[in-house]
C-alpha cells in the first residue's frame, strides 16, 4: 500500500464526520442523476413504444364511447368499454374517399364473477389488418393467433395451467406480451372470432344491456384507418365526421404529437431540474473541498516539509475523495433504487403519460454511469482545490500559519 | 554535505497603502558548515524563517541560488527536490506541526515511509526516547501539549538521519530541562558530522552554537558568539 493511500485511509478513519459530510454530498449527487435519468428514460421509452404501436392515421369510435374514455385513453391506457358501432356504419367508413384500409377492434370487459378468472379488458383484433396491437404482439409472439387463443399483457396474472377463463370457457394463453408501461399491460388480446364468441357467451350468461341492438357478428368498438397516398388525413377524418353521424373520427398523429409535446415538456422539466440540482451539488462540492483544502493547508505544508512532492499530496487528496465519493455514490444509488422502483407506479399514474421502465441491463448501465459521473465530479472538484493548494509555496503556507 | 546560499533574497507582495513589495531577506551569501551548529537570532519579522525556509528548499528565492554540494536545488524539479529534502534535510518548522490523523510514532515514521517500505520503527523509538516522549508513541498528535509536539517534530526531522538539520525555534515551547536535552541532541548530531542550523530566540541555545548570525531587517551579519552569550552589564547608580 502506498504512503499516500495509507494516509488517506487514516485521514478518513480519524475524521469520520468530514468524510461522512463529503459522502453525503456525493450521495445526493448520485441520487439526483439516477432518479432523474431513470424517470426521463422511462418516459421516453413509453413514448417510443406508443409511437411504434400507433400505425393508424385515423381512429374512429362510436359517439356512445363518450363517457367511457377518449381515443388516447383507448390507445394509451387500454381503457375501453362496452360501446359498439354497427356493421353498416363500418361499411360507410370504408366507403369514404381516401380510406385505403381499415382494421376493426372489439372491446369487452370480463365480469367480476365466478365465470371469469378476473376482471380485465379484452380486446379483439384482426391480426391480418391490425396496425396498433400486432406490431407489439409480434415482439413476443411470432405464430398465428388461433381461435380460442389469447395473448395477455405483462401485468395480467396467470395460473399454472396457462389458461384464463372468460364467461365459463377456458382459453389457452399463447403468449405474454412485452411490457409497455401503459394500461394495455393489464388487457387481454385475441382474434375477432374468439372475442365475438366471448361476447355471445357474455350475452347469454349475464343479464346485460350492453349488446342490446348490437349485431355481435358485424359490430366493432373502434376502427383504425390507413389513409391512401395523396389524401390529407385531417380531410378524410372531417369527411367521416360529416357523413357518418354516429361516430367520431380523430387523426391519430395529432394525438401522438400532443402526447409527445406533453412528454417533451415533462422530460424537459425533469431534465432541467436534474441539471440544476446536479450543478448546485457540484458547486457545493467545490466550495466544500475549497474550504477543506484551506483548513488543511498546514497539514499539506507539513507533508511538504517532510519531503512529499506535490504529486503525493495530490494523490492523498484524490484517494481520500475517491474513497468517500465511492461510498457516497453507492449509497446514493441504493437510496435512489429504493425510492424510484417502488414509486414508479405512483409516478406513472400521477404523470398520466406512457412510462416504461428501462430493462435490467439499461438500469445497470444507468446506475454504473451515475456512480462514475458522481465519482468523477467529486474527484474533479477535489483536484481543483488540491491543485491550488499543492502549487502554493510551502514556505508561504508555513508563514500564513505562523 | 555543504549547503550554500549565493546572493539569495526574497520579496513578498503585501496589500496596503504605499509600496506593496516587501523584501524579507536581502541579497545574502551564507555557508552552512558540516559538523557545526549555526544559530541565527533576530527580532520577530526580521526574515529568519524566510531565510531558513529558502535554505530548506521550501521557498524559492526571488534572486540568488541555494546550492547543495554545488547543485542548485531550485533548478531541480519538484519531485527530485522533495526527495532530496526527505533524504538529506531534516526540517523542524515553526509552530505546531503534528499530522492529526497519525499517532506520535506514525508521525515520526512518516518521512521514512514516503519513499521506502523499510521499517524504521526501532530508530523512531530511539529518537522518541532521546526527546523523552517514547511513552506517548501511540497517542494521537492532537492530544499532545505544545512542548510534546515540538519534540515529536524534532524526532520526525531526524528519522532519516539527515546530514543537514534546519530547525526554526526548536526549543520555543520547551521547559529549561527539555531545552537542554534537545540542544545536547543537536550538539551530538553536529559532532558526528551533521550541519545544524537553528533559528532561535533562546540565549541558552547560543552556548551550543559554533557560529551565530543576526538577522536584522533582512540583512544577515555574523556575530561573535561569545559577545551574544555574555549577560548585559548594567551600571547601578
Amino acid at each position: 500500500m502506498s504512503f499516500a493511500f495509507e494516509l488517506s485511509l487514516k485521514n478518513i478513519k480519524r475524521r469520520p464526520f468530514r468524510a461522512a459530510a463529503m459522502a453525503a454530498l456525493v450521495m445526493f449527487l448520485t441520487f439526483s442523476i439516477f432518479a432523474g435519468a431513470f424517470t426521463v428514460i422511462s418516459l421516453q421509452n413509453g413514448l417510443e413504444g406508443y409511437r411504434a404501436r400507433l400505425g393508424a392515421d385515423i381512429v374512429v369510435i362510436p359517439n356512445s364511447a363518450k363517457g367511457h374514455g377518449s381515443v388516447d385513453d383507448i390507445l394509451l391506457q387500454g381503457i375501453t368499454g362496452a360501446y359498439y358501432m354497427s356493421g353498416k356504419d363500418i361499411e360507410k367508413i370504408c366507403a369514404v374517399e381516401g380510406v385505403e384500409s381499415v382494421s376493426k377492434q372489439f372491446f369487452l370487459t370480463s365480469a367480476k364473477a365466478s365465470c371469469c378468472s378476473s376482471r380485465v379488458q379484452i380486446i379483439g383484433i384482426d391480426p391480418k389488418t391490425d396496425l396498433t396491437v400486432m406490431p407489439w404482439i409480434a415482439e413476443s409472439f411470432s405464430g398465428e393467433i388461433g381461435d380460442g387463443d389469447v395473448m395477455i399483457g405483462a401485468d395480467v396474472s396467470l395460473n399454472e395451467s396457462k389458461t384464463v377463463k372468460f364467461y365459463g370457457e377456458d382459453y389457452r394463453v399463447a403468449a405474454r406480451l412485452e411490457k409497455t408501461g401503459t394500461g394495455l399491460d393489464s388487457a387481454v388480446y385475441t382474434n375477432m372470432a374468439t372475442i365475438r364468441k366471448m361476447a355471445k357467451d357474455a350475452s347469454s350468461l349475464l343479464e346485460t344491456d350492453a349488446f342490446k341492438g348490437v349485431d355481435i357478428n358485424t359490430a366493432a368498438s373502434a376502427v383504425f384507418i390507413k389513409v391512401a397516398d395523396g389524401y390529407e388525413i385531417s380531410e378524410v377524418a372531417d369527411d367521416i365526421n360529416i357523413h357518418i353521424t354516429k361516430v367520431e373520427a380523430t387523426p391519430a398523429r395529432s394525438m401522438v404529437s400532443d402526447i409527445s409535446d406533453g412528454l417533451s415538456k415533462v422530460s424537459g422539466i425533469i431534465g432541467a431540474l436534474v441539471a440544476v440540482v446536479w450543478a448546485l451539488a457540484v458547486v457545493i462540492l467545490a466550495v466544500v473541498f475549497a474550504l477543506l483544502s484551506n483548513e488543511r493547508k498546514k497539514e499539506f505544508a507539513v507533508l511538504r516539509v517532510m519531503g512529499a512532492p506535490r504529486k503525493m499530496l495530490f494523490s492523498v487528496m484524490c484517494f481520500e475523495t475517491a474513497l468517500t465519493s465511492l461510498v457516497g455514490a453507492v449509497a446514493g444509488l441504493a437510496v435512489a433504487a429504493a425510492v424510484v422502483f417502488p414509486l414508479s407506479d405512483t409516478l406513472k399514474a400521477s404523470l398520466g403519460l406512457p412510462f416504461l421502465m428501462p430493462r435490467g441491463g439499461t438500469v445497470a448501465l444507468l446506475g454504473a454511469g451515475a456512480v462514475i459521473i458522481s465519482l468523477l465530479a467529486g474527484v474533479a472538484t477535489a483536484s481543483l482545490s488540491a491543485g491550488r493548494i499543492t502549487h502554493s509555496e510551502t514556505g508561504l503556507l508555513l508563514r500564513e500559519d505562523a | 554535505m555543504i549547503l550554500k546560499a549565493e546572493g539569495i533574497s526574497r520579496s513578498f507582495f503585501r496589500n496596503g497603502k504605499g509600496t506593496n513589495v516587501f523584501t524579507a531577506v536581502k541579497g545574502t551569501d551564507f555557508t552552512l558548515e558540516a559538523g557545526k551548529i549555526t544559530a541565527i537570532i533576530g527580532r520577530s519579522g526580521s526574515g529568519k524563517s524566510t531565510f531558513s525556509n529558502m535554505l530548506a528548499g521550501l521557498l524559492e528565492p526571488s534572486e540568488g541560488r541555494v546550492l547543495l554540494d554545488g547543485e542548485d536545488i531550485y533548478a531541480l524539479d519538484d519531485g527530485t527536490r522533495s526527495k532530496l529534502r526527505n533524504e538529506h534535510i531534516g526540517v523542524v518548522p515553526q509552530g505546531q506541526t503534528g499530522l492529526q490523523s497519525l499517532t506520535v510514532l506514525e508521525n515520526v515514521l512518516a518521512p521514512a515511509y514516503m519513499y521506502s517500505r523499510t521499517s524504521k520503527a526501532d530508530r523512531a523509538h530511539e529518537l522518541l526516547k532521546k526527546v523523552d516522549i517514547d511513552e506517548l508513541c501511540d497517542v494521537y498528535s492532537n492530544e499532545l501539549s505544545g512542548g510534546e509536539l515540538r519534540r515529536m517534530a524534532i524526532a520526525r526531522a531526524l528519522i532519516n538521519s539527515p546530514s543537514i538539520i534546519i530547525a526554526d525555534e526548536p526549543t520555543g515551547d520547551l521547559d529549561d530541562e527539555t531545552t537542554q536535552l534537545v540542544l545536547k541532541l543537536f550538539r551530538g548530531l553536529a559532532d558526528s558530522g551533521a550541519s545544524v542550523l537553528m533559528v532561535t530566540h533562546e540565549h541558552d541555545a547560543l552556548k551550543f552554537a559554533d557560529f551565530v548570525y543576526k538577522m536584522d531587517k533582512g540583512v544577515l551579519t555574523e556575530c561573535a558568539s561569545q559577545a551574544i552569550t555574555q549577560p548585559e552589564v548594567t551600571t547601578e547608580l
